[in-house]
């Protein structure tokens, strides 16, 4: 995934987890390991989105 | 006068739903510039607000009073003798227009300590790195605190607490700390007795003495030993002796106290003052505390002068936590008298009166521990004062203009302390209950509404308290409910402890052992992965519930033990005529009692409980093997697994499969955890379901949940209520889950948080729709609701636009804040609130 404020890029699990603000949806806070910066991601799709890579690389 | 134009200018306002515009132009001047002059000293997050102090002088003087003790005077003498110094002694204030006066600690931007309680909390405080003591204080208090450190309150319970105890307190996982840590009660006032007067107690206490004496000394007709000494029932005079000397000096200081601001007044008025007009009120607070010092008050204005005096004064003994009263029945009186009968006063000048009584009962806050300020984010109480119910002689509606007024007067006022609890009654009247909406309507988050006739009910059945003591009661704490008779008041906080109950899932899942901390923390309750029937993990889980439960209550009554025998609070127990009558300290003498654990964090592990019952047992989709990698993973890789959890049937929709689970939990929770205990007075505790922010707080310190929820993730923010958007079948679903619990036997109260649609709710239409609300509410027969009328959209821009909002209030749970006061996590999990429509 990647940061929107300073455009960090790495695996989800790098991003430190902060807290979900829709507890029946997927959706949650990260914070970026380089700025710090609060990033809203949709914990599914990227999941999914990292899991298909792992897939496609294999 | 209004006139037209201001008129039409304040509707708008009203229609726009701009309610603190609407007051802003609604109050008087007086009310105005009284609100703009106060310090609020709640937390901003974590920290005090900037130019809010510790107030050194109570350190000071308690420190002189305490190294020149002589060495073989009992320990109440001390603690009484240094109280009295610190009212001899402590600078007071008159505030610009003020016509109530008293305020604890020198300065009204200063928060009053003395280093007499937790050694913990003096070191917070010290080393805050926002300075809270002024630098050229900063050695002497270092110096002092040293000396206090071996010599607090905490210091002797540490002595008698094991070493896992004195962990468990301070690493705040099932527990936020303990009496000797965080140093707060919560003492409900015996009202009669309060309301004689401090004259009237200090001839009780003589009266006492005499008899106590005269026994002693076998006193009779031939003089001394008249009479042979029964040593088993003579020795123990000595004692009561003591304790009644001391507390005679309590009540001497108080009276010399409150007559140093008659005295100041005076002298403003005489020397100073250039305002006709204030000079008059300036010779009315004269003459009001220079009666009240020792005769109980005949006037409306004398009345709220003493009430606020006790509150005051009950602060300067020891860092009181609540507000516990009940305004409107205890005024009455008075204001019948001087209102309705004599026409002494005007009403419009009553919720004057009021609105400065809140003002001044907002001001005052305590030192706190930073996790405390944290846990009351926004908040400087919870302050709740008590309204409603019903006459406890006659059954009758209690409701009175008074009850109207002080609603109205918070309306005006809008501050977050003090807050509001309504009784809410079959036969309370509607116009009153009309005030109750508006306030809600307004905006303010309260009043809370407690159900009358549940809670009197719950009383009878598990304390056996008569009607006539129920119907006294006045919120103890938050939510607590406490009678106030001579029997029954109580002198201290059960809650304290505050248990955090959500890890007893943590702990019946990995055997005792806590994700987190990665500790063992709780039972050995066996590996997980062989409990072949859901019963067995169910056994387990409730162990896990013991062990909390009672672990803290053993700590909170040894706290108490220290206070009965070496750390006694002499001015509050001359508050309770019991303790007058028997000589003895209020942690001594055994009220009819009415013990309660307050539990936070609880509702998210019944929805995991019921994730675990159908998952892992009926459908068997998953093992406990895998559930367990899932949590200790935070749920990390897991997404589309966890979604089936989150989809597991949810508390609050009325679904049968999920509410079963639940409220034979609650049933099970109060028979194996709570009757089991006796506490000092005989009884067994209930337990008590509600928040504050501890659910936030929290959020790092409990693991993911079954119940879907991560690490890091907030907890459930009620004590009954859903999950935040986890309730999707509307609000008569919520009400019908909830009512299935026992409210009269189960638990003490519980917490049930609701949002309303403010549209909705607009007009006279909306007034219709809540009492239609609060009527299936009342059938159901649940013990408390609250109500946030704020809708996202302007939760959002105040979010985005702080500063244009600082009026904008919320409820978070079991009391308001400001919302810009609040941090950004307790912010958006507010925001996720389901908004019913009714
Ligand atoms: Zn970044």
């Amino acid at each position: 995934m990647k940061c929107q404020h300073c455009g960090y890029e790495g695996l989800k699990g790098t991003f430190r987890y902060l807290y979900s603000t829709t507890p029946d949806a997927p959706i949650a806070y990260r914070e970026c390991p380089k700025c710090f910066g609060w990033v809203q991601i949709d914990e599914l799709e990227e999941e999914e989105r990292e899991r298909k890579k792992v897939t496609a690389q294999k | 006068m209004v006139t037209k134009e201001e008129e039409k200018e304040m509707q708008g306002f009203l229609d726009k739903k701009q309610y603190w515009w609407w007051a802003d132009k609604a109050r008087t001047t007086r009310l105005s510039k009284l609100r703009s002059a106060v310090w609020f000293k709640g937390a901003r997050g974590s920290a005090y607000i900037p130019g809010v102090k510790i107030d050194p002088c109570g350190c000071k003087i308690y420190t002189d009073v305490f190294q020149s003790k002589d060495p073989v005077e009992p320990g109440a003498w001390t603690r009484a003798k240094a109280d009295a110094a610190v009212l001899d002694r402590i600078p007071i204030f008159v505030i610009d227009d003020a016509r109530i006066v008293g305020y604890c600690g020198a300065a009204p931007n200063v928060i009053f300590w003395i280093p007499y309680f937790a050694h913990a909390i003096n070191e917070d405080l010290y080393n805050d790195r926002s300075g809270l003591f002024e630098e050229k204080d900063r050695e002497w208090i270092k110096k002092d605190l040293d000396w206090w450190r071996p010599r607090t309150y905490q210091a002797a319970c540490e002595r008698i607490l094991t070493r896992k105890e004195k962990m468990e307190s301070a690493l705040a996982i099932i527990t936020l700390g303990q009496a000797h840590l965080n140093g707060f009660e919560t003492a409900v006032f015996d009202h009669e007795w309060a309301f004689k007067g401090y004259g009237h107690i200090i001839n009780a206490i003589d009266a006492k003495v005499k008899e106590a004496r005269d026994r002693l000394q076998g006193i009779g007709e031939l003089g001394p030993n008249t009479f042979p000494m029964n040593a088993p029932e003579d020795l123990p005079l000595i004692e009561k002796l003591d304790n009644l000397q001391a507390m005679k000096w309590t009540m001497e200081a108080s009276v010399r106290w409150i007559k140093r601001y008659s005295r100041l007044a005076k002298i403003l008025a005489e020397n100073f003052e250039t305002n006709p007009e204030r000079k008059i009120e300036l010779m009315r607070i004269h003459e009001t505390c220079a009666k009240i010092a020792t005769e109980p008050p005949e006037h409306i204005w004398e009345s709220i002068q003493h009430h606020h005096f006790l509150d005051i004064l009950k602060r300067y003994e020891c860092s009181e936590t609540a507000w516990p009263s009940r305004p409107d029945f205890y005024h009455w009186p008075f204001y019948k008298k001087d209102v309705i009968d004599e026409k002494n006063i005007a009403r419009d000048d009553v919720i004057d009166y009021i609105g400065e009584w809140q003002l001044r009962t907002f001001e005052t806050n305590r030192p706190w521990s930073r996790l405390y300020r944290e846990i009351m984010t926004g908040g400087s109480g919870p302050l709740v004062w008590t309204i409603g119910g019903v006459d406890p002689e006659t059954g009758e509606d209690a409701c009175s203009d008074l009850t109207d007024d002080i609603l109205t007067a918070a309306r005006l006022t809008r501050t977050s302390e003090p807050t509001y609890g309504f009784r809410w009654h079959s036969k309370a009247r509607p116009q009153t209950l009309r005030q109750v909406f508006e306030c809600i309507r307004h905006g303010l988050g309260y009043p809370s509404i407690r159900h009358d006739e549940i809670l009197i009910q719950n009383m009878m059945t598990n304390y056996g308290y008569s009607v006539e003591e129920a119907r006294t009661w006045v919120h103890a704490a938050c939510m607590s409910p406490a009678c106030t008779t001579k029997e029954t008041a109580q002198p201290i906080r059960y809650g304290n402890p505050t248990i955090v109950s959500s890890p007893a899932m943590s702990f019946a899942i990995f055997d005792g052992w806590d994700p987190v901390t990665k500790m063992q923390a709780g039972h050995h309750t066996g590996d997980v992965t062989t409990f072949d029937t859901w019963e067995k993990f169910y056994n387990a889980w409730i162990k896990q519930l013991q062990y909390i439960y009672w672990t803290l209550m053993r700590g909170l009554e040894k706290d108490r033990w220290i206070r009965m025998k070496q750390y006694p609070r002499v001015w509050i127990s001359a508050m309770y005529e019991r303790c007058v009558d028997a000589g003895l300290s209020c942690d001594e003498v055994k009220e009819h009692g009415n013990p309660w654990m307050t539990t936070s964090c609880h509702m998210d592990q019944f929805d995991g409980l019921v994730a675990v019952k159908k998952l892992i047992y009926d459908e068997k989709k998953y093992t406990w093997a895998q559930l367990r990698a899932m949590l200790l993973a935070n749920w990390e890789g897991y997404e589309r697994e966890r979604m089936d959890f989150i989809r597991v049937p949810k508390w609050g929709n009325d679904d049968s499969y999920c509410d079963d689970i639940i409220v034979k939990a609650h049933k099970d929770i109060n028979l194996q955890t709570q009757k089991p205990q006796t506490e000092w007075c005989g009884n067994s505790p209930l337990y008590l379901p509600e928040n504050v922010s501890v659910y936030v707080v929290c959020s790092t310190k409990i693991g993911a949940q079954p119940n879907g929820r991560r690490w890091g993730d907030t907890l459930y923010d009620g004590g009954c209520s859903p999950g935040a958007g986890l309730d999707k079948k509307g609000p008569t679903a919520v009400l019908r889950s909830v009512g299935k619990l026992d409210h009269v036997r189960d638990f003490k109260a519980t917490l049930l948080n609701q949002r309303l649609n403010p549209t909705q709710l607009a007009g006279e239409k909306g007034v219709q729709l809540f009492m239609g609300y609060m009527r299936a509410w009342h059938d159901l027969g649940i013990d408390h609701v609250q109500f946030n009328m704020v809708d996202n959209e302007t939760l959002r821009a105040a979010q985005k636009e702080p500063e244009k909002y600082p009026e904008l209030m919320v409820r978070v749970a079991g009391y308001s804040a400001h919302f810009v006061e609040l941090s950004r996590k307790c912010q958006d999990t507010i925001m996720a609130r389901t908004v019913q429509e009714i």
